[in-house]
């Protein structure tokens, strides 16, 4: 049912990766995550058994949790300059685009890494999902978009390692990894806010 | 009973037993000295039949414990580094006495340790990755305070090591298809590529090196140095684990050559660096840039024993690491700002802690009698032999921290301002007697190398297939 579900998944994935990359608020970011983790436990479970694709279901929406209710107790956390720069959302749209084009041009040649066993749909996602938080990753020295942009490569990631290997540990590890990421986020925002209000 | 129970579950329930006690700073601070320092002492003299005898009653400990399917495993041939790990511990956690860091010091770098050394014992081994992922996860609210600014080098520093993550866990997934592949596949360059990649970004190598002088300059010398002497070693532990487990690796005919390469390079770009800083705190980050570089030229030695020199690298350069920082701290406090026209004039209020600052940076230089010398001295002749253009690079490099050594101590020794004391000793008694001491043992290392370095060797008792051991 997940494999027929996969390209679906994979939409899902696209829209939500993008729409974290072009826009600036923590509200539909922190939401857009959730739903993009929701994307990714449907990839996940085309390889995996459904019990152990849930943890990255429930484990991103503890993530989402962790960061959205950090985000509530901090003020003015969306008052950036870039925010209010229409450049600033065309400069990473068209960032964005070209990443989405160069990995629709570049995935014949990455699944021929990989063995052919493994669904077109993980493949794309996954590759997709590293592509923009690497862009994430180079267009924000903010705390908040490092961490999302960390736990989007994490999760690219996590897509292809599902339909490479099965391990309880290793699932259990990335758990860990993940939600203590999104703790690390989550302190550098009170960090901040602490720095501004004192 | 196991070694992995003792060396890695037994201290993180400790930290946690010491996270519960961390506004008790003094408690906190001797009982994790005194731990580690157990530990350490524990994993050096620990039978290697693992056979404990107490009186009328003898019982064998195991090497494995399972965990969700997996195994942690920890051989005798693992507890050298094990001991130098909780040594080096005992010695940052009984240092932290003396500065106002993180409550959390004591109980998150108990964990970091006790994280890496599973790092260390797991099987399958790549899961390593997780867990000096975890390990750094850790580190960042030590790296930076609750009450500081969130500053770019941590956040590169968090970027650059989870970005090795996945590198490293796909090299793995590709390493268990090499076993059954013909060699020249191209699977094996692909690995290869990761496997470079991630280490690169684990260790620092240029140009992903940017986040160590920046951390140093901005977070606290001590946490800094103990970071970058526990996760760098740790790593090169790891990577020597693949050169040792995978046949294939170890017959790529260009591997030392590259490891040599990328050795002197770091000791180059950190040495060039360093010269020209005006931050005692950056001069720190390009050291242990430099530290990292000898480590991987050492290894790429391999064929001229290089391996020993690897090992009998780590006592030096963290007697130095501490001194330094122990120093640096100090005057921190002092100054509050560790650029070198704020410091000017300071040896003739703080003779101690100058003298403190110099030596540990003239000692991981290499200069003669101290303790790196008679290591980095067989490094420099070794790297002439198969290429003196290397080893005049190596030389460029080094001459860099002696060339910011001496930066250093003609800003230290400027005249004093007018209405202040030529010279006057403002240490207390208590700060000059730790000083003395990590002196006196550099002093020890660097005349009497016989003494202690023969025995670090059996750090490579680690290594069961690896070439070139002696």
């Amino acid at each position: 049912m997940f494999l027929k579900l996969g390209n679906l998944a994979f939409i899902l994935v696209l829209f939500t990766s993008f729409s974290i990359l072009l826009l600036r608020s923590w509200r539909i970011n922190v939401i857009t995550l959730a739903i993009q983790y929701l994307g990714i436990f449907f990839l996940v479970a085309i390889n995996w058994p459904l019990s152990m694709a849930i943890v990255k279901l429930v484990v991103g929406w503890m993530i989402c949790a962790i960061l959205g209710t950090t985000c509530m107790t901090i003020k003015n956390l969306d008052e950036t300059e870039d925010r209010k720069l229409l450049s600033s959302y065309f400069f990473r749209g068209f960032g964005g685009l070209l990443i989405i084009l160069s990995i629709f041009t570049l995935i014949p040649q990455v699944q021929s890494i990989f063995p052919p066993k493994i669904p077109q749909p993980i493949i794309k996602a996954s590759v997709m999902l590293i592509g923009i938080g690497l862009l994430q990753l180079g267009m924000t020295s903010k705390p908040f978009y490092v961490v999302i942009g960390l736990l989007t490569i994490l999760s690219g990631f996590e897509i292809l390692h599902s339909a490479l290997e099965i391990s309880s540990l290793l699932a259990g590890l990335l758990a860990g990894v993940n939600m203590g990421l999104a703790l690390v986020g989550a302190y550098f925002l009170i960090k901040e806010n602490n720095e501004v209000s004192t | 009973m196991s070694t992995p129970l003792i060396w890695i579950a037994l201290p993180l329930i400790f930290a946690l037993f010491l996270a519960l006690i961390q506004k008790k700073q003094v408690l906190s601070c001797i009982l994790g000295t005194l731990f580690a320092f157990s530990l350490a002492l524990l994993a050096a003299f620990f039978p290697d039949n693992l056979i404990v005898e107490l009186g009328p009653l003898s019982f064998e400990v195991n090497t494995n414990l399972n965990i969700l399917g997996r195994v942690l495993l920890i051989n005798p041939g693992n507890l050298p580094f094990i001991s130098l790990m909780y040594f080096f511990a005992g010695l940052w956690i009984i240092g932290s006495g003396w500065f106002k860091l993180s409550n959390w010091f004591q109980a998150i770098s108990f964990s970091i340790v006790a994280i890496l050394i599973a790092a260390l014992a797991v099987e399958p081994f790549l899961y390593a990755a997780l867990l000096i992922e975890l390990a750094v996860l850790l580190s960042i609210p030590l790296l930076s305070p609750y009450r500081e600014k969130v500053s770019t080098g941590v956040l590169r520093f968090l970027i650059f090591q989870t970005l090795a993550l996945p590198l490293i866990l796909l090299s793995g997934w590709m390493l268990s298809g090499i076993e059954t592949a013909p060699s020249g596949s191209s699977l094996i360059n692909q690995a290869t590529i990761l496997l470079i990649l991630g280490f690169t970004f684990w260790l620092a190598v240029f140009p992903f090196h940017t986040w160590v002088p920046m951390i140093s300059q901005t977070s606290h010398p001590w946490i800094v140095s103990f970071i970058l002497l526990i996760l760098p070693n740790t790593i090169l532990m790891f990577a020597l684990t693949f050169i040792d487990r995978y046949t294939w690796l170890r017959a790529i005919p260009e591997l030392y050559n590259t490891l040599r390469l990328i050795g002197t390079l770091m000791i180059v770009i950190g040495g060039v660096l360093v010269a020209f800083q005006r931050h005692l705190g950056r001069a720190l980050g390009f050291a242990a840039i430099i530290e990292t570089g000898f480590s991987l030229l050492a290894v790429g030695l391999s064929p001229q024993g290089g391996m020993n020199w690897f090992c009998m690298l780590i006592l030096p350069r963290a007697l130095a690491y501490w001194l330094w920082a122990f120093s640096l701290s100090q005057l921190k406090k002092q100054v509050d700002d560790l650029s070198l026209d704020s410091v000017s004039s300071a040896m003739h209020a703080f003779p101690f802690l100058c003298g403190g600052i110099i030596l540990g940076q003239l000692s991981i230089a290499g200069l003669p009698l101290l303790a790196s010398f008679p290591i980095k001295r067989m490094i420099w002749f070794s790297a002439a032999d198969p290429d003196l253009l290397n080893a005049l690079w190596i030389f460029i490099g080094s001459m860099g921290l002696f060339i910011f050594s001496l930066r250093t101590l003609i800003h230290f020794s400027a005249p004093p301002s007018e209405g202040k004391p030529f010279w006057k000793i403002n240490e207390s008694i208590s700060v000059i007697v730790p000083i003395a001491v990590a002196v006196i043992a550099i002093f020890i290392l660097g005349l009497l190398p016989q003494l202690l370095f023969p025995r670090l060797l059996s750090i490579l008792n680690a290594f069961e297939h690896f070439p070139y051991l002696q």
